[in-house]
């Protein structure tokens, strides 16, 4: 038996992580999705820098909001209805290595946005400069290190093909002299500050008055594990986080995403944050557990686009109180759990050859499901 | 005033931000700050059981060895250790602990100038708080001083303007996070696996590892139970052979009293308010 003998063209839950965007849909919870394209619109069309605390159980859906937003062309549809230019969203997991949390963030920053990328965007702020303006002007105002200003400027340079190499060396690191020498730069990145310095210029740059970028979206995943680095870690962090914040006052949106914890919940976040990084992190987007009707309209929006004939709505499942039959009795819901159980029950219903999911046959299996309550 | 230091005092201090900050601090409140020799001994043995970072590892070892050994008092208390044996004998163990109290109750008796100088002036700070149910009443029938803990030495540290009542609670919460840090680890530890090996699970492993998750996220009085039973499912056992440093992080869940300790913890920086500043 297949999924097709269960009116289904895929298993609609996903039990894994989506990489793949045309996999990334957004099911149910439009006030959710309301809330957060609501912040995206106002750093588009707004100028002061934000963060948002996205807070919510394990499996509520945060990572994968992170993931629609910076993969999808969600963002690009968004700009387009508000008559916005593009943004750019990335996401990035809170770096775990207390060694270098800052180094560590900044490697994955240079993994989503290569040289090549930088070079690129630059050009377009090239091409949108206007009269008796030079790019070195934009560099210089939005930067406030010179050797930043410096690396930029050889960044952009159209002749610098066979520096890359080193200036991917240099931004990891890489301060011995013949580097130095080659690029013309006295002395390396030194120290966290100048990590900074290179993101917030890049920031300001592209999103100068809003000519070629509206905004710049960052999503902050998981960082509720900074519970788990050492204080110094901790500190260097919030300090890198709160600097990046002050030298990048336009156009900036952080979303931080975090997962509270028994013993680390909201109101322990402010003191990790401190004052200075908490008194700015007011907006909070609550991503709650569904009620059961939500659950449902959930569960029929990934069905939906499943279904051989649109016409049976619940796809294999009988009805809609097979639907709230299960998310009854599967305890505290979550997006996450959601999925998993129903894409369980799938799977033990083309091995029992059942092509009809009814109340009777969940009773059959209920203890094959680990969530289930007896 | 002296001050005699436990192992689980000493690592806490050392540990919460990996330099001297805090020893200097109480170097600076007492006249004179010791530990007894099996303290140092207890030190050397658990002083990496909560230290992941190598890095970590030297640091904590140049701290021991370069700031806190010199502080080893080795006079000989065989007397007062064996009075304390006989006296209080349903709480005497050969550890750090019985030992301490035995050390203070001897320094107590003497002094610089006079005999008895010290008594109500030689403190026992341990964050063990068994310990110190134990052994209050016998130190109180010997007016020795107070059995004190970290959290009441940053009190002192903050009255004595030494740091700031930010700090003090900034202390109090990377305590609990210490305590909290074998919870935080295995979470990450599943969320990671579960991630990356997301298609060498079978479906029933998945919800077993998010219902683990969920378990782990929100303590209750049950979850030692909760724990056990996922830990005794065939589906999870197959993945736990794969991960042997889970298991002992369980473990170590399910003995840990941090679930005693951290609401302790959180009541302490509620009750500051109580505490008057000049």
């Amino acid at each position: 038996m297949e999924l097709s003998d269960l009116k289904l063209k895929e298993n609609p839950f996903r039990t894994g992580p989506s990489i793949n965007p045309k996999d990334l849909i957004w099911a149910g919870f439009p006030e959710l999705k309301k809330k957060i394209e609501e912040r995206l619109i106002f750093s588009m069309k707004t100028s002061p820098s934000r963060i948002v605390l996205n807070w919510g159980r394990y499996g509520s859906g945060k990572t994968h909001a992170a993931n629609f937003y910076t993969k999808t062309d969600r963002i690009k549809v968004l700009n387009d209805e508000k008559s916005a230019k593009p943004s750019k969203n990335i996401k990035i997991n809170l770096p775990r290595t207390s060694k270098d949390p800052v180094q560590s963030f900044f490697r994955s920053f240079l993994g989503q946005i290569s040289l090549s990328d930088i070079k690129s965007d630059f050009d377009l702020v090239k091409n949108a400069l206007i009269e008796e303006e030079s790019i070195d002007t934009i560099i210089e105002v939005n930067s406030n290190d010179t050797i930043i200003s410096d690396l930029f400027k050889l960044i952009i340079s159209d002749d610098n093909s066979n520096q890359f190499q080193a200036i991917e060396a240099y931004l990891f690191g890489d301060a011995t002299k013949g580097t130095l020498v080659k690029l013309g730069l006295p002395f390396g990145l030194k120290d966290d500050e100048q990590i900074v310095n290179f993101i917030s210029t890049y920031i300001n740059c592209i999103t100068f008055e809003k000519r070629v970028f509206s905004s710049f979206t960052l999503w902050l995943d998981e960082f509720e594990d900074i519970d788990t680095l050492n204080k110094q870690s901790q500190d260097r962090v919030t300090t890198f986080l709160r600097q990046l914040f002050d030298k990048t006052p336009n156009n900036f949106l952080l979303f931080l995403n975090f997962t509270p914890k028994t013993f680390f919940n909201i109101e322990d976040l402010s003191i990790i944050l401190g004052e200075a990084l908490s008194t700015r992190a007011k907006i909070r987007i609550p991503f709650e557990a569904p009620s059961i009707e939500e659950a449902i309209q959930y569960v029929e929006e990934l069905i939906s686009p499943q279904l051989d004939k649109p016409t049976d709505k619940y796809g294999p499942f009988e009805n809609e109180e097979t639907l709230k039959y299960v998310l009854e009795n599967i305890g505290n819901l979550s997006i996450r759990k959601i999925n998993e159980v129903f894409s369980l029950i799938i799977e033990l219903a083309i091995l029992m050859e059942k092509d009809k999911i009814d109340i009777e046959f969940i009773k059959s299996v209920k203890d094959e499901i680990p969530s289930f309550e007896s | 005033m002296v001050a005699y230091l436990d192992t689980c005092t000493i690592l806490n201090l050392l540990q919460i931000n990996y330099d001297d900050e805090y020893i200097k601090h109480l170097v600076k409140s007492f006249e004179e700050i010791k530990l007894t020799p099996i303290v140092f001994q207890e030190l050397g043995s658990n002083k990496f059981v909560n230290v992941i970072d190598d890095s970590h590892k030297e640091v904590l070892n140049n701290l021991i060895f370069n700031q806190i050994q010199k502080y080893v008092d080795y006079s000989n208390s065989d007397d007062t250790l064996a009075f304390t044996k006989k006296h209080n004998s349903e709480c005497f163990k050969d550890n750090g602990e019985s030992h301490s109290v035995s050390y203070s109750v001897k320094l107590s008796r003497f002094g610089k100038n006079d005999f008895g100088d010290n008594l109500l002036k030689t403190h026992f700070i341990s964050d063990d708080a068994p310990a110190q149910k134990d052994f209050n009443h016998f130190y109180q029938i010997n007016v020795v001083g107070q059995i004190l803990n970290s959290i009441d030495l940053m009190t002192i540290f903050w009255l004595k303007q030494y740091i700031t009542k930010n700090d003090l609670i900034k202390y109090c919460h990377s305590l609990k996070q210490l305590y909290n840090k074998d919870i935080g680890l295995l979470l990450i530890k599943l969320k990671d696996y579960s991630r990356d090996f997301v298609d060498d699970l079978n479906s029933k492993q998945k919800i077993i590892f998010t219902k683990l998750i969920e378990i782990l996220s929100n303590i209750q009085d049950d979850t030692n139970n909760k724990i056990s039973e996922i830990i005794s499912d065939p589906d999870f056992k197959d993945v736990l052979k794969k991960n042997k440093d889970w298991k002992e992080l369980l473990t170590n869940i399910q003995h840990s009293n941090f679930r005693k300790k951290i609401p302790y913890i959180n009541k302490r920086i509620q009750d500051l308010e109580k505490v008057w500043e000049v």
